[in-house]
């Protein structure tokens, strides 16, 4: 999303999310993600896990100066998750 | 793969692919639109999609799609489809993740050439006043319980709080307040994300444009509207912002589960559905009707604040710098209307999904002013090209259940506009031909580059061959404000 952080002064924070598949998972993940950019929040992912459905994650947060890009939405529009040589990859359409 | 050959022609701006194409369909796909625009389509995903929306079960008539139709997610963007209101199903993605977005029309007596020399300031404090770009806060401030009015009343909250007139809520689709809104069916996300943004743009292809009125097609019916050869019009174009967003993603995720329950078959999880009668359809619907509420009042408080710049920037000048309002539209949303469907009555959901209610004369939803003419239909053009003011027509409610296309259509992705052209000199280009534009972002104004449309005329062309709508007006725009 171009995000520009102003400043360095990060709160942890922890998100817990549970879905009833991979796909639908993926799509909470990414619209979390999306709201904290929408409220000028610039993530790092300290710690994830994944167990089952349930997804939860340790962040640090700061306020971002600017987001270029907004994205209105995470869609379920040919999304693919695939595991390749042991590492999953996902394809997914944001709709603009 | 879809082919130029799996059309049936019935005129020239009506194709038909057959229920009978792919196993599953529960009705056929009727496409109104030039063999051109057609050919020109078949390379992204619109018919394939067109198809798999053709699968929702309950649904009456015809998958109808319109001749500005692109690629969308499951739907794609200009289409249609009414859904049995008993037995048929509700899906939000067959809406759109901008639930109510939609266009409005005010007019004005201002003069072109009385307004030539103050357009720049004009520009500077549309930009300036209305919160345009990702994320911004709106003009209005609002309590929870303002925020939860505007949910059930729309544009009456703001008619109450003096930023609108009687004459605003009469000349809204249906009155700017649709009933049957309920929060209870809203997540907190989402109302946290709505309610600093009322009175907001947004980005992408949503805008304030200045337009000149450069053509009239039919002198009655722009007469009634109250438009004038060479005087100032204003559209503005944006929808429920990051509110209707989440509600859409809330409920294309907590109707997936619903496909099975309900056994339903469907070729795309995008085109996840419930029954409308079902507890799962109708906390939808009510959900929904919220989000569009808040976009019609969204777009009376947008309105309100160009009011008020239009007359600090033209009262000196002229007494008359008022802006009218001609009508305000949804062009994505799910409605319950009653159609005359195979020489029956049908009470059905239409779902438009970048389509406008383009209903006909004499029909009991459309103004009483408008009433002999049509419900005007508003078609605005990419930046930088024509906007078309129409009428919706008897015809077009027995084709598409009175339905129309609703702007020029993309035919080139956002990514692929922006390698095409820089956003700085498209900036300069369009001032050259004299229209002044402000936008947050550059690489956003490429994305929305006039080349990356459809050429709207043709489009328009196909809609009035078809008999969907006729034509009224054409608007040049001379200033944009973008996010």
């Amino acid at each position: 999303m171009g995000i520009v952080v102003e400043d360095h002064d990060y709160v942890e924070d922890t998100i817990a999310l549970q879905a009833s598949d991979h796909e639908s998972l993926l799509v909470s993940y990414l619209t979390e993600l999306l709201f904290l950019a929408e409220n000028n929040l610039k993530i790092e992912i300290i710690e994830l896990k994944i167990e089952d459905f349930l997804l939860n994650m340790k962040i640090l947060k700061a306020s971002a100066a600017k987001i270029d890009k907004e994205i209105k939405a995470v869609t379920f529009n040919e999304m693919k998750i695939i595991k390749k040589n042991g590492i999953y990859q996902a394809k997914v359409v944001f709709d603009l | 793969m879809i082919t130029f050959k799996d059309f049936k022609r019935i005129s020239d701006y009506e194709w038909d692919i057959e229920k009978t194409f792919r196993h599953g369909m529960t009705v056929p796909v009727r496409v109104f639109a030039s063999e051109d625009i057609i050919k020109g389509t078949l390379d992204d995903q619109s018919f394939e999609q067109a198809v798999n929306s053709a699968f929702l079960p309950g649904l009456k008539g015809q998958f109808c799609v319109m001749p500005d139709v692109h690629q969308g997610y499951g739907f794609p963007i200009g289409g249609v489809a009414a859904a049995n209101y008993e037995t048929g199903v509700i899906s939000p993605g067959g809406i759109g993740y901008d639930i109510n977005c939609g266009v409005r029309l005010l007019s004005s007596d201002i003069p072109y050439d009385l307004a030539a020399p103050l357009l720049e300031d004009l520009a500077v404090l549309l930009f300036q006043n209305c919160p345009s770009g990702v994320g911004k806060r709106g003009t209005a401030h609002l309590s929870d319980k303002d925020f939860q009015r505007i949910c059930f009343e729309g544009s009456k909250w703001a008619l109450k709080n003096g930023y609108a007139t009687l004459t605003d809520i009469e000349f809204t689709e249906d009155n700017g307040c649709i009933t049957g809104a309920d929060l209870a069916a809203v997540s907190p996300r989402a109302i946290e994300r709505g309610i600093a943004q009322a009175g907001s743009l947004g980005s992408g292809n949503h805008f304030i444009e200045v337009d000149l009125v450069e053509e009239i097609f039919d002198d009655k019916s722009a007469r009634i509207m109250g438009l004038t050869k060479n005087h100032l019009a204003v559209q503005i174009h944006t929808g429920s912002r990051g509110f209707g967003h989440q509600i859409c993603t809330d409920y294309v995720r907590e109707l997936q589960p619903a496909i099975s329950k309900y056994h339903i078959n469907i070729p795309d999880r995008e085109l996840v559905c419930a029954p409308i009668q079902s507890k799962e359809g109708q906390r939808y619907l009510a959900a929904m009707r919220c989000a569009a509420n808040f976009a019609f009042c969204n777009r009376q408080l947008l309105a309100s604040e160009v009011r008020d710049i239009f007359e600090e920037v033209f009262s000196k000048e002229t007494s008359n710098f008022q802006l009218r309002m001609i009508y305000d539209l949804a062009h994505n949303i799910g409605k319950i209307e009653t159609h005359n469907i195979n020489g029956e009555k049908s009470k059905v959901c239409v779902h438009r999904k970048g389509a406008t209610r383009a209903f006909g004369p004499g029909h009991p939803d459309v103004p009483e002013k408008y009433r002999q003419i049509g419900q005007p239909v508003l078609i605005p053009g990419s930046m930088g090209t024509a906007s078309w003011v129409m009428t919706g027509t008897v015809t077009g409610m027995g084709k598409s259940f009175g339905s129309c296309c609703h702007g020029a259509g993309r035919m080139m992705s956002r990514t692929k506009a922006k390698k095409s052209v820089r956003g700085e000199s498209l900036l300069r280009q369009l001032k050259e031909k004299g229209i002044y534009i402000k936008a947050g972002s550059m690489s956003g104004l490429a994305e929305e580059a006039p080349n990356a449309y459809k050429d709207i005329d043709l489009v328009v062309d196909s809609a009035v061959g078809a008999g969907l709508a006729k034509k009224v007006a054409k608007l040049r725009p001379i200033v944009v404000i973008k996010g």
